[in-house]
């Protein structure tokens, strides 16, 4: 009597465990059919099309104020040609006066800076501060998301007044600038934000892009908010970290020669 | 003579006692002597390799709040490289130095750190823009290899030889004349580039970690890469600050809080032609960078060969302040920087080690000589029966304990002198890099000088008076009658 109770119960614990695997495969299987890589892939896709411009060259002015934590600020303000079918960039310093003419020139995967007093070229990494802002050189580059991340997870969520798919990202090239990154994609395919992370998973920059200008069918950030988690200072009970503000006019997609992108005319342009 | 005697009698009454404590006082002896030696070489060798090579005797530079040398600021920088301040009174101070005792040559230098690169050779160095008139008078331990010396007034660069042999070994080819080399600073937010030419080798007499890291160059350059301008006083001007940048400091999320995309198809976009035509105008920009040709980082000064560094470093304080001169007056090994004060450090610590040694075997010997008081009250007793004066017992004891001590002492600084003769005849051989740095070449001789003999015995001596303190008192409080009565219980 008693062994057949406790195969009785034996048979019972078996049959929850069953029970309990199903439903646990039930809704796994539920949550992979509601993670598909392969359509936040396109989304990336999307994203990087939507701030592409691969028929002609994007020319703007671009107004870097930065603000250290609890002290001074300073401001940069450059030209930019970009052509993103030939991944080419040129920025012009125009502001400080000291550094008029000072240039950046990416031809490739080369990015050349040249300075006009002293006539000379150097070579740089495109992950390099921007004028020791928290603007990155490679910040001037077009969003190639979709090649160089693969999406981990998504979620909807609301930033703002925007509907937003928030995507985890993680590199899978070594050209991607950070290694992990959240970015927050309004449902015009625009990214609204983005946070930046190092491999150990701490937090780097974060970048607002709270307005986009349309220029005919394409779309351009006309600001960024960037915070550098980097560079913090504790100012009484707060932490204040740089602050860097980038402000784009002036857009214009007039087609430009292919001469703007190469050394000579750096050298010929800024004396 | 007779006290003597006795002393020698005692000692040898008690043979194992006095080995064990003659036996330390060899070892301390030995250890102390030893470890001096060492540091004492490593001083001299870091002292000739720099002196000579890098810093001069004494070294003036700008008065600030924060520490620096020849290298920059002592202070770890993580991610902006903080210039040298220039010395304003260079043309006030150059005609005072003439007029001091014992300075036998003097010159200036500019310094920075910038990323130098080569062809496809990059290394970060040190850039020095030197007057070749009369830097290498100064330093005398540099030896050009190859090279006009005048060319580093012509927009030249002389590599040293470990840098070239560096650049050769990715280059596959030695640095030849002519070459284009690249210097780059990123400083306050902007950046900074100049073009020189390979204009010759030189040699360092003493080569070093710190000492490779050493380019020479135009001044005039370096003045430029370093920023020592005409507008460098313009620190607005020169980063760019000024009162347009935003300082909004609300949470991220707020910017969300409307839409505010834009339609910017009717406003005009930016063209080449206003751009090149803004670019043309450098007039503002080239008053800026002006180089200030009367701006030094740095003035080096060699004294004469038979000179008190420090009576020369008096004169030229009395002189600076006489003349109301401000500037900062750098020893070598503080114009050296870290390398050189890590070795004085650790010769701190261990003096601080000593000390403690020292106080330890006092106690010890104090203790010994305590129980051998103690262990001869009968003939302590007897002796004063016998109308031995206080004064003879006194003699007694310090004899004795100076026999010990001194003549331990001597014992392991012969050992030590004997074992020295070996090591430096073919000298110590240092292959970590931070070891060669610290005492300032690969191959460390120690050396044992006569004044650090003399001041090891006078301690010794000090040491020994002062252990026989004790004992003396109680070899006094024993009376004749007690120590007979004790003797014959």
């Amino acid at each position: 009597m008693r062994a057949k109770d406790k195969m009785n119960y034996m048979k019972r614990i078996l049959l929850i465990g069953i029970i309990a695997g199903l439903c646990s495969a039930v809704l796994f299987a539920e949550n992979a059919a509601s993670f598909n890589a392969s359509t936040y892939k396109n989304l990336l896709l999307q994203v990087d099309q939507a701030l592409a411009v691969l028929d002609t060259d994007v020319s703007a002015e671009y107004l870097i104020q930065k603000r250290d934590p609890g002290g001074a600020t300073s401001t940069t303000k450059s030209t930019v040609f970009r052509r993103d079918a030939k991944n080419q960039f040129l920025v012009l310093i125009l502001e400080p006066v000291i550094d008029k003419g000072k240039g950046y020139l990416k031809i490739g995967d080369n990015l050349w800076l040249y300075d006009p007093v002293g006539k000379t070229f150097t070579f740089t990494s495109a992950k390099e501060r921007f004028q020791n802002s928290s603007f990155r050189n490679s910040d001037f580059e077009p969003s190639h998301l979709a090649r160089d991340y693969e999406p981990l997870s998504a979620e909807r969520v609301k930033l703002g007044t925007y509907d937003c798919t928030l995507l985890e990202l993680q590199a899978v090239t070594k050209d991607a600038a950070y290694p992990k990154m959240k970015i927050w994609v309004s449902d015009d395919t625009l990214v609204r934000k983005r946070e930046e992370y190092s491999l150990s998973g701490a937090i780097m920059r974060t970048i607002a892009i709270p307005s986009y200008q349309k220029i005919g069918n394409r779309w351009l950030p006309a600001s960024m908010v960037i915070i550098d988690h980097l560079q913090s200072k504790k100012i009484g009970d707060k932490v204040e970290y740089e602050r860097t503000t980038v402000t784009i006019s002036k857009p214009s997609l007039k087609a430009l020669p292919d001469t703007v992108y190469t050394k000579e005319y750096l050298e010929r342009v800024a004396r | 003579m007779k006290i003597l005697q006795l002393a020698f009698r005692n000692l040898w009454r008690h043979p194992q006692r006095t080995l064990f404590i003659s036996s330390l006082v060899v070892i301390g002896s030995l250890f102390i002597t030893m470890a001096t030696a060492i540091l004492d070489g490593a001083t001299k060798g870091l002292e000739t390799s720099l002196v000579g090579s890098l810093t001069g005797h004494l070294t003036l530079a700008a008065p600030t709040e924060e520490a620096y040398g020849l290298f920059g600021s002592e202070i770890p920088i993580v991610s902006d490289y903080e210039g040298i301040p220039a010395i304003d009174e260079g043309k006030r101070i150059f005609p005072l130095l003439g007029e001091i005792p014992g300075v036998s040559a003097y010159t200036s230098i500019v310094s920075c750190i910038a990323s130098v690169s080569l062809s496809g050779f990059t290394q970060k160095s040190v850039v020095f823009g030197i007057d070749p008139a009369t830097y290498f008078s100064v330093l005398s331990d540099i030896e050009i290899l190859w090279g006009d010396p005048g060319e580093l007034n012509r927009g030249g660069i002389f590599l040293n030889e470990r840098w070239a042999k560096q650049a050769e070994t990715q280059l596959k080819r030695p640095p030849a004349k002519g070459d284009s080399v690249v210097a780059a600073v990123a400083s306050r937010g902007t950046f900074r580039l100049r073009t020189f030419y390979v204009a010759g080798v030189y040699r360092y007499k003493a080569p070093s970690d710190t000492l490779d890291r050493v380019v020479l160059a135009d001044p005039t350059l370096v003045r430029s890469l370093v920023n020592y301008t005409l507008g460098n006083g313009s620190l607005a001007t020169e980063a760019g600050l000024d009162n347009r940048a935003d300082t909004s400091s609300g949470s991220i999320d707020d910017l969300f809080a409307v839409n505010q995309d834009i339609e910017s198809s009717s406003t005009p976009g930016i063209s080449l032609q206003s751009v090149e035509s803004t670019l043309q105008d450098t007039k503002q920009r080239d008053s800026l960078v002006a180089v200030d040709h009367a701006a030094w980082s740095f003035i080096l000064i060699r004294k004469d060969e038979h000179a008190s560094i420090h009576k020369v470093k008096s004169a030229l304080e009395k002189v600076l302040k006489k003349n109301n001169v401000q500037i900062r007056i750098l020893d070598w090994y503080t114009a050296a920087g870290s390398n050189a004060l890590m070795l004085f450090a650790l010769k701190a610590a261990f003096n601080v080690g000593v000390l403690f040694l020292v106080l330890g075997s006092l106690m010890m010997l104090i203790n010994s000589l305590v129980i051998s008081v103690l262990e001869r009250t009968g003939e302590i007793g007897t002796l004063r029966a016998l109308g031995a004066k206080r004064f003879f017992i006194i003699r007694l004891i310090v004899m004795e304990i100076l026999v010990m001590s001194l003549g331990s002492a001597g014992i392991g600084i012969i050992i030590t002198k004997v074992l020295l003769h070996t090591i430096s005849s073919v000298g110590i051989v240092l292959k970590n890099p931070l070891l060669i740095g610290l005492f300032g070449g690969a191959l460390l001789r120690p050396q044992l000088e006569l004044s650090f003999v003399c001041m090891f015995f006078i301690g010794i001596l000090l040491a020994s008076l002062v252990a026989s303190i004790y004992p003396i008192y109680l070899a006094l409080s024993i009376s004749p009658r007690e120590a007979i009565h004790e003797g014959e219980g």
